[in-house]
């Protein structure tokens, strides 16, 4: 077989030509939200986007501190609850809910999986914010966003930096760089960069020709297992090239105009290369929220995943600077020792007081006449649960926003013994997404029915 | 796996059939035997019939657990009978003993299962590169500087692991994300392989004397509301024309250490700023007039140089002796590789030098500044504790009174250390520092290796040339004509599509070849069922990958092209050729570092408590004592295999291999300087083998207390090849002292022990951590512990007593080494079956039982020595087939 320059043609308009480049119906017809901000809140009730937000924090919450004693709307207030308490009406505290397969350590690649664990030999599966990207993702530039506290995946180490995982069970890396972030969003590419990034696709794609003959010609020499093997490097190719035909698709459509944020010296916040002593976390989670809502507000997607605080340590020196001695981890093995515990909750409070930020932020940016909250689904939870970090039962989950998509919130709700996997399958309902076969591995039978 | 299970008999109403597979670990009779009867006997009266109660029911349960259907109801029965669920409590109890042995068996069961289906029958499946093994493969094929491995390494994700190591086949996945990557990789490789001319170079000229100073006349005390000057005294060194002498460290040490092999800073001021001038990775030459003059220690004066300090791109050169006088320098020359930074990261060159201390701060200013600090302190606690009026009155004029005494301090801040002077201390002079690059020689040695001719002309006749002998070396084996032909052709039409100029079609065409199915993987091809002898080019490069993590060197081809690699004799003579290379650390770093769980050191990071830790309460943990502990294993490795030591130290040894930081750790006297050693073990020392080192015994502690059973865990998983079953879900932790109860760990254990849930396992389990205890929780060595497990001068005193699976009993760490090594064979069959894992990149599971032993046999015909693994794995059938 030889190459031609024809075959090279004929094939990538092959590709064109069979459906791989992606319709853009909602961005492409019309929408004033995809371009502007400013233009945000002039959205017509038909064109409003749904979106789905998962997060989950590591090791667990001090669930003395953090449960409310009493259930119902009225729900008697805890210190770690406090900064969210004039919020009230725009959450749901759902205890009781449980991991099977894993938690506590290790539950970050159960929590949005349902099965995944990281015993040898575990089969790994899709995480639902992918099945969730793959059914809505569509629609806007970027199909889900995957971040973390981490940047990359953490797979081989002691815990992951995602939450999300490929239908191929492959872990997706995470970005931890608000800055980066923003720049993925919206910086606008120059003719030459664009001119150029076309040109590298091109290139792109005649090696992708070249490797694909020189792999079929070793399949045709490998058994059965091997060639299973060597499955794999076929289908990455065919991902790389629909990949590459969805970027070509969107790279001549404008970026959405937002106004900058200041980000300082994007060294001290990047918490890879931040120190004990320069990282200012505050500054560094709040504009991790900004991005996220300049994200959602201008629907550059619609799913996002992201563990903002990993399952073994924390991912960042915290709240160090403000004067916090000890690190997360160390203080959920408080051992009953008084100060740790003291500063568990010191340290939660700070973390909700954060999140409250978050939530006003959403709730300040208006849509209609609702708000950009009402129109997501935002899931605070944990893999670790409240009565010990360790376990993986009781853990703490609170699910936000959502109340223009049907969202119901109950105060502070008991769901004893019922799989997280029904929280995110109650998203699904919302969404109107038709629930994925064998959903989060067969650990969620249901809906919560109260929320909905 | 499942036609390996042939059903034979139907037993009693339910239907559980035997299973006469080789594989089950505990013998084909044992689930006739005890697990039947058991089943019958507890659990069959509810669980069958119509109506079992909790649904559960043992009917059509077969003990089959390839099928994910039963293995998981079987899972359920483990954890029943862990966690004394089942039989309920009302109904009569089985003996603990054999409720046991039946959850062992369903553990192991599971176990068994899960990795034979992992292992493809048996055969070595075909697999991608893993990033240590791509970097090292580009390095190796390009002649890249290593110094780009690491580069090369970290921009590819993480690889996953199975069965303890991240070159097992089946965890090697291949997707979207890891192609991407590859792509990318293989251009940043491309452009840093092949130059049209020569790099331009920067140079940044660099004068000490403008920026480092040795403070003045006056000392300025400041972080107090107001000012204070005082009269300096002795300069820690000076400025010159042309440059500084330094004769004190700057470092704020008060006790006059004078070791010659620590390195300290001198004088303060900004370090020459690099973030410009780096901005390729490359050599750089850093040329400065120095001098140096030994003075009253006599020994040499070091000079290191430290770039891109605590960042990930590191690195540092040290000068072993500085030569030349302070009055009449020399010019040093230093060539280092550099990696530039990132966008916005700063970097710059710090300097150090092993610096004596002979100036210190006068006692009496000392505690003019505690009384102070201290009288400060009190009206802070009184303002929060809310003191009366006069009581704070008489706090602000007790530190108004401190504040007095420290401004009036009328005599010199700081001062020569009695017995010491300036004239005789050791010195440095450091002149002009000019860095300049990056230094390139041309032709580069990529383009020697890609074939790229000087001279010849850059037509399409070159190109072809150039990939038709250098694709078979990308793929480490002969490639047909067919093949090249295809990819040389894909090549000149891209360079005809994209218009691209010679240099642009070479970079495109490497970029392809490293991304190319015969470059990622490592391929056997074998259509048949029945097992083949691999070929010459296959040994070469499973020999290669195995020991150097890389692709094989000329050496190995040339004797794969001439056919001899499939001689017994020439492949014994090759692994002993392979074993004294220098990238048989490559080995070392990746068999031992995951063997030993080195690459998960520094992930538990020790509290307060052991940070800021003085003597009585034990030695301190710090950042070099982590990276010492890092090196430690990694270089008693590297002891053991250079001098094909038995494999029988890694449990003990009379001996270390360390360095002084670990030296103060084991308290171990005379041990200088930074770089590791061989140390004999003294009398007293408590030390010797694995489990003494401090890396692993940190690991295995949650940064504040010791685990002793992780401890165990650890110990039987990696070094018996015994791994526990996990704990039942919502098993818990040892609960820890809550107030009024004050337990030592060993009771508390023994409680946990008294509880149905965890006797089972933790019977069983626990001796081979507790006999560890007296390491703390960074491996120090304590006899007491206080009543939160850590150790403490008056705890009560440890007792270490336990016994082992079999039953032999020790009563002190030296007796639990000792019981361990009177049960070597279960080491030495672990150590194989580890090995042999690494080796054919699969798990090792029941069908290699006999392989396994046959190893054993050899391995211990020849008195346990090391090498006598790998030649034996080497010889072995499984490494010689596919």
């Amino acid at each position: 077989m030889t190459f031609t320059q024809n075959r090279i043609l004929s094939r990538r308009t092959f590709l064109r030509g069979t459906g791989v480049a992606i319709a853009l119906p909602w961005l492409e017809c019309m929408s004033p939200l995809s371009q502007s901000v400013a233009n945000a809140g002039s959205i017509s009730a038909t064109e409003r986007p749904k979106r789905a937000v998962f997060c989950m924090w590591g090791m667990g919450v001090n669930g003395r501190d953090y449960t409310p004693k009493t259930f119902g709307k009225d729900w008697e207030v805890t210190p770690i609850l406090k900064p969210l308490e004039h919020l009230r009406d725009e959450f749901t505290i759902i205890t009781g809910l449980r991991l099977t397969h894993s938690g506590g350590h290790g539950g970050d690649r159960t929590f949005l999986t349902g099965t995944n664990t990281r015993a040898g030999g575990a089969k790994l599966r899709v995480s639902c914010d992918q099945e969730l990207a793959e059914a809505i993702g569509k629609e806007t530039r970027f199909p889900s966003m995957v971040l973390g506290v981490q940047r990359g995946t953490g797979f081989g180490l002691t815990v992951d930096h995602t939450l999300s995982w490929t239908k191929f069970g492959t872990p997706l890396p995470a970005e931890n760089r608000p800055d980066v972030i923003f720049d993925r969003l919206f910086r606008a590419e120059t003719p030459e960069e664009i001119a150029a990034r076309k040109q590298a696709s091109s290139r792109r794609g005649s090696i992708l020709d070249m490797v694909d003959a020189s792999a079929k010609r070793l399949n045709a020499k490998l058994g059965k297992n091997d060639q299973q093997k060597l499955e794999e490097y076929f289908t990455s190719i065919r991902q790389v090239e629909q990949q590459m035909q969805t970027d070509l698709d969107w790279m001549t459509k404008p970026r959405p105009k937002v106004d900058p944020l200041n980000f300082g010296k994007t060294q001290a916040i990047d918490p890879n290369q931040g120190r004990g002593d320069t990282f200012d976390y505050r500054n560094y989670q709040r504009l991790m929220y900004d991005v996220i809502t300049l994200a959602l507000q201008t629907d550059s997607t619609r799913v996002i995943s992201y563990m903002p605080r990993l399952d073994l340590s924390d991912g960042t020196f915290t709240f160090n600077s403000l004067g916090c001695p000890y690190n997360y981890h160390e203080m959920t093995h408080h051992g009953e020792d008084s100060k740790l515990l003291e500063w568990l909750t010191k340290v939660d409070t700070w973390y909700s007081a954060e999140w409250a930020y978050f939530i006003e932020k959403l709730k300040s940016v208006k849509e209609g006449n609702e708000t950009l909250l009402d129109h997501t689904l935002l899931a605070w939870s944990s893999s670790g649960g409240t009565l010990n970090a360790h376990n993986n039962t009781e853990l703490p989950a609170m699910l936000f926003g959502g109340k223009a998509l049907g969202i119901k919130h109950q105060g502070h709700l008991s769901q004893k013994d019922t799989r997280l996997g029904n929280l995110w399958q109650s998203y699904f309902q919302v969404l109107g997404v038709k629930v994925p076969d064998n959903f989060q591995g067969g650990e969620a039978d249901g809906i919560i029915k109260e929320l909905v | 796996m499942r036609e390996l299970l042939h059903r034979v008999c139907c037993l009693l109403a339910i239907a559980l059939c035997l299973p006469t597979t080789t594989g089950s670990a505990a013998g084909p009779d044992f689930f006739e035997q005890k697990v039947m009867p058991f089943v019958r006997a507890h659990c069959h009266e509810c669980h069958s019939g119509n109506d079992p109660r909790a649904s559960f029911s043992f009917e059509g349960l077969e003990p089959d657990f390839s099928q994910p259907r039963f293995a998981s109801r079987w899972a359920e029965v483990m954890d029943a009978i862990n966690l004394g669920t089942m039989p309920p409590k009302d109904k009569s109890r089985p003996p603990a003993a054999e409720g046991l042995a039946v959850a062992e068996w369903i553990g192991g069961e599971i176990r068994r299962v899960q990795q034979e289906s992992r292992m493809a029958g048996g055969q070595i499946l075909l697999r991608r590169l893993n990033r240590d093994e791509y970097a090292n493969t580009v390095v190796d094929l390009l002649s890249l500087d290593v110094g780009m491995t690491d580069t090369i390494r970290n921009l590819l994700p993480a690889d996953g692991t199975a069965d303890g190591f991240d070159r097992i086949a089946a965890a090697l996945y291949l997707d979207q994300t890891q192609f991407e990557s590859y792509l990318d990789v293989a251009k940043f490789i491309a452009d840093r392989a092949i130059f049209e001319k020569p790099l331009a170079t920067d140079k940044l000229v660099w004068e000490p004397q403008k920026w480092i100073g040795f403070g003045g006349d006056k000392h300025v005390q400041g972080d107090i509301s107001k000012d204070i000057v005082l009269k300096a005294g002795v300069r820690s060194g000076e400025q010159r024309k042309d440059g500084i002498v330094a004769w004190n460290s700057g470092e704020g040490r008060p006790e006059p250490d004078n070791d010659p092999e620590k390195f300290y800073e001198s004088g303060y001021g900004p370090q020459p700023d690099l973030s410009r001038t780096v901005t390729t990775d490359g050599y750089y030459r850093i040329r400065f007039p120095a001098g140096a003059f030994r003075g009253d220690r006599g020994t040499p004066i070091r000079l290191k140089l430290t770039y891109a300090q605590g960042s990930s791109i590191a690195t540092e050169h040290t000068i072993k002796e500085v030569q030349g006088t302070i009055d009449q320098p020399v010019m040093h020359e230093v060539l280092m590789f550099l990696r530039a930074p990132g966008p916005d990261q700063r970097v710059g060159l710090n300097w150090y030098w092993n610096a004596p201390k002979i100036i210190m701060t006068n006692p009496g200013h000392t505690a003019a500044w505690m009384g102070f600090m201290g009288a400060q302190n009190g009206v802070a606690k009184g303002v929060t504790d809310g003191v009366d009026e006069a009581a704070m009155a008489e706090l602000n004029e007790g530190r108004q009174a401190a504040f007095q005494a420290l401004a009036t301090f009328d005599q010199e801040v700081f001062q020569i250390i009695p017995g010491k002077s300036i004239e005789t201390a050791p010195k440095i002079f450091l002149g002009t520092v000019e860095i300049e690059g990056p230094i390139q020689e041309w032709p580069p040695k990529s383009h020697i290796a890609l074939g790229l001719k000087e001279g010849e002309a850059p037509d399409e006749q070159a190109i072809r040339r150039i990939f038709s002998e250098f694709i078979p070396r990308a793929f480490r084996r002969p490639v047909d004509a067919g093949e090249v032909e295809a990819i040389v052709s894909n090549i000149l039409s891209a360079q005809r599509e994209f218009g691209l100029s010679h240099h642009e079609t070479l970079r495109y065409g490497l970029q392809a070849l490293l991304v190319a199915p015969g470059f990622l993987m490592i391929q056997e091809p074998q259509q048949e069922k029945a097992a083949r002898h691999l070929d010459n080019y296959e040994l070469a490069n499973r020999l290669s990958y195995f020991l150097w993590n890389s692709m094989p060197d000329a050496e190995l081809l040339e004797q794969a092209a001439a056919g001899r690699l499939t001689e017994p004799a020439i492949r014994r003579q090759q692994v002993d050729r392979m074993l004294k290379d220098p990238k048989i650390g490559r080995f070392v770093e990746s068999f031992a570092g995951q063997w030993l769980d080195v690459r998960r050191y520094g992930s538990v990071q020790p509290s307060e408590h052991y940070r800021g830790r003085i003597p009585p309460w034990g030695p301190r943990y710090d950042n070099e004592l982590e990276v010492a502990s890092r090196k430690e294993p990694l270089s008693f490795f590297q002891y053991v295999l250079d001098h094909n030591r038995p494999i029988t130290d890694f449990i003990d040894s009379d001996y270390l291999v360390i360095n002084d930081r670990l030296a103060t750790l084991y308290q171990i006297a005379d041990v200088k300087g930074p770089e590791f050693r061989k140390v004999s073990i003294p009398a007293g020392v408590e030390r010797g083998g694995v489990l003494g080192m401090s890396g692993l015994l940190t690991l295995l502690s949650d940064g504040n207390r010791t685990l002793p059973v992780r401890r165990a865990a650890w110990v039987r998983e990696k070094l018996l090849n015994d791994p526990p079953s996990p704990p039942p879900p919502g098993a818990g932790e040892i609960q820890p002292n809550t107030a009024g109860a004050n337990l030592t760990v060993r009771q508390r254990l023994e409680l946990h022990r008294k509880e149905p849930t965890c006797a089972s396992c933790h019977a069983t389990l626990d001796g081979y951590g507790m006999a560890l205890e007296n390491y703390d929780a960074i491996g120090a060595w304590s006899t007491a512990q206080d009543e939160q497990g850590r150790p403490h001068p008056h705890g009560r005193p440890l007792d270490v007593s336990g016994s082992l699976k079999s039953g032999r009993t020790f009563s002190t760490l030296k007796e639990y080494k000792q019981a361990l090594l009177a049960e070597r064979d279960r080491f030495g069959r672990a150590f194989v079956n580890t090995a042999l894992t690494y080796a054919l990149t699969r798990p090792v599971g029941v069908i290699d039982a006999d392989a396994v032993d046959e190893i054993y046999k050899q391995l211990e015909y020849d008195e346990f020595r090391v090498h006598s693994v790998i030649h034996a794995i080497v010889g072995s059938r499984l490494f010689l087939t596919k």
